[in-house]
């Protein structure tokens, strides 16, 4: 009864969820609860918030799984952003943020990203690898400032001590070229502009 | 900011708007214009998507996250939705079925003991009738509207999926040699829709930004094809409904542009009120 779901794609899986089949989103789980765990704990530098969190966007992904559109995205990315938006409310809730910073620090060390592309597929890992050496150290930490930690670029700029003009060009420029690159390596699918 | 940033200042902010990285009016700004305009929903929502590819720490969840989001589904008035109905004689008799309202006065009563005599058993039996009729009801009640809602969510996931389909086929065929498209403007200049089109007649539409028309009318795609006599002519391509979506279609004359007009539901023969317009590029 399972063997189809293993095979199965993000979108199906989401409507046999909206079937309440709970093996869906135990398939769902077993493809990106690692991810998204990680993600969170990241961000939150606690696992047992991170757990708690993780928990809720499945749980709302049980309760209301057409909020997931799959036009507009893929299903690692809405629960990623998910696990973000409820992270961030959280760290936003709380006054020290430099503690936050500190347990980033420490929980650098345990993150194993290859570890996540080790169970995709090897040439689309490849590709994701590839797209994300493009950005330089610059852009990539001005990113990754802003998506994991939740920060503003002008607070970018302040923990950077750079003018916020240039955060703005990097976080700009270096997104745009990993989704250019992510697209082009057909990685993620194409944005349909007109030509 | 006391100021409105203009198109391609907006434009140049989506990135850090897709990132939660801009604070204040800018931010406010920046939602107003990707909520009215398709192309910026698009470019965030691709943004998003790039990002999430940002290098994640992946750690393995632990087993009590699976066991946490169990327990939470059991305790989800959803979940009781996949059970099946439970045959009458095995209705709780102190409570009713999980996540069923409590049904005002449909308490049950307690059967009083067998020295009553018949007359005082038959009105016990009459009522504990009327009580197993009535948690029936209300049981069937509530899974006719759980069915309902299941039906609901599947259908709006499905559509989903169909729209999807849609857009990945348009977003293929617009790479392809030979491909062309139209924006289609109204009036206003917003965008209403668009159009991609290979050579083969294979045509879609998609991204529909058109208000939904009230009850009894629908809109409708005209391709503008050349008449033969140097003029141009409307070529029905479908009725596209209420609220448009994206759907796919064939014209099998060379097209040199589209028309969305408003007509009464059913469609017309001839475009009427027009209400966007765009040339292929």
């Amino acid at each position: 009864m399972t063997d189809d779901l293993h095979a199965a794609s993000d979108a199906a899986l989401v409507v046999a969820v909206a079937r309440f089949r709970e093996e869906a989103l135990a398939e769902v789980y077993r493809r990106h609860a690692d991810v998204a765990f990680g993600a969170a704990c990241r961000i939150l530098g606690d696992t047992a918030l991170a757990q708690d969190v993780v928990q809720d966007v499945f749980v709302k992904l049980w309760n209301d799984p057409e909020r997931f559109d799959p036009a507009r995205g893929s299903l690692r990315a809405f629960l990623l952003s998910g696990v973000r938006s409820r992270s961030i409310d959280i760290i936003r809730a709380e006054s020290s943020r430099r503690d936050r910073e500190v347990r980033h620090g420490r929980l650098g060390g345990e993150t194993d990203y290859d570890l996540e592309l080790e169970v995709m597929d090897l040439t689309m890992a490849e590709h994701v690898r590839a797209s994300v050496a493009l950005l330089s150290d610059d852009e990539r930490r001005a990113i990754e400032l802003a998506y994991f930690g939740g920060h503003s670029y002008r607070e970018v700029a302040e923990i950077l001590e750079q003018p916020e003009g240039t955060v703005k060009s990097r976080i700009r420029a270096g997104l745009r070229r990993l989704r250019d690159s992510l697209v082009e390596t057909g990685v993620t699918g194409s944005v349909w502009t007109e030509s | 900011m006391d100021r409105e940033l203009n198109r391609e200042e907006l434009d140049a902010l989506l990135p850090l708007y897709a990132l939660d990285a801009l604070e204040g009016e800018e931010r406010a700004q920046v939602a107003r214009y990707v909520a009215r305009d398709a192309d910026a929903r698009a470019e965030v929502d691709s943004l998003r998507e790039a990002a999430s590819f940002m290098p994640h720490p992946t750690r393995h969840a632990p087993q009590s996250l699976w066991t946490g989001i169990e327990q939470a589904l059991a305790e989800s008035p959803d979940t009781s939705r996949e059970t099946p109905p439970a045959p009458l004689a095995a209705l709780p008799t102190r409570s009713p079925a999980p996540g069923a309202e409590p049904v005002p006065g449909a308490e049950p009563v307690p059967v009083m003991a067998s020295t009553r005599a018949s007359r005082g058993r038959s009105r016990v039996f009459a009522i504990a009738a009327a009580v197993v009729l009535l948690l029936a009801v209300s049981v069937s009640a509530v899974l006719g509207v759980v069915v309902a809602h299941q039906q609901d969510r599947i259908d709006a996931l499905a559509n989903e999926m169909h729209h999807d389909t849609i857009t990945r086929q348009a977003a293929m065929a617009s790479t392809m040699p030979g491909a062309h498209s139209a924006r289609l403007t109204a009036d206003s200049g917003t965008t209403a829709g668009r159009v991609v089109m290979l050579p083969d007649g294979s045509g879609w539409f998609l991204h529909s930004d058109l208000a939904a028309l009230p009850v009894g009318r629908t809109y409708q795609l005209w391709a503008v094809v050349d008449d033969g006599a140097g003029g141009t002519r409307y070529v029905s391509v479908g009725v596209l409904g209420r609220e448009p979506d994206a759907t796919a279609f064939r014209v099998s004359a060379p097209v040199s542009g589209f028309v969305v007009s408003e007509e009464p539901v059913g469609g017309a023969t001839a475009p009427g009120a027009m209400v966007a317009q765009g040339s292929m590029a």
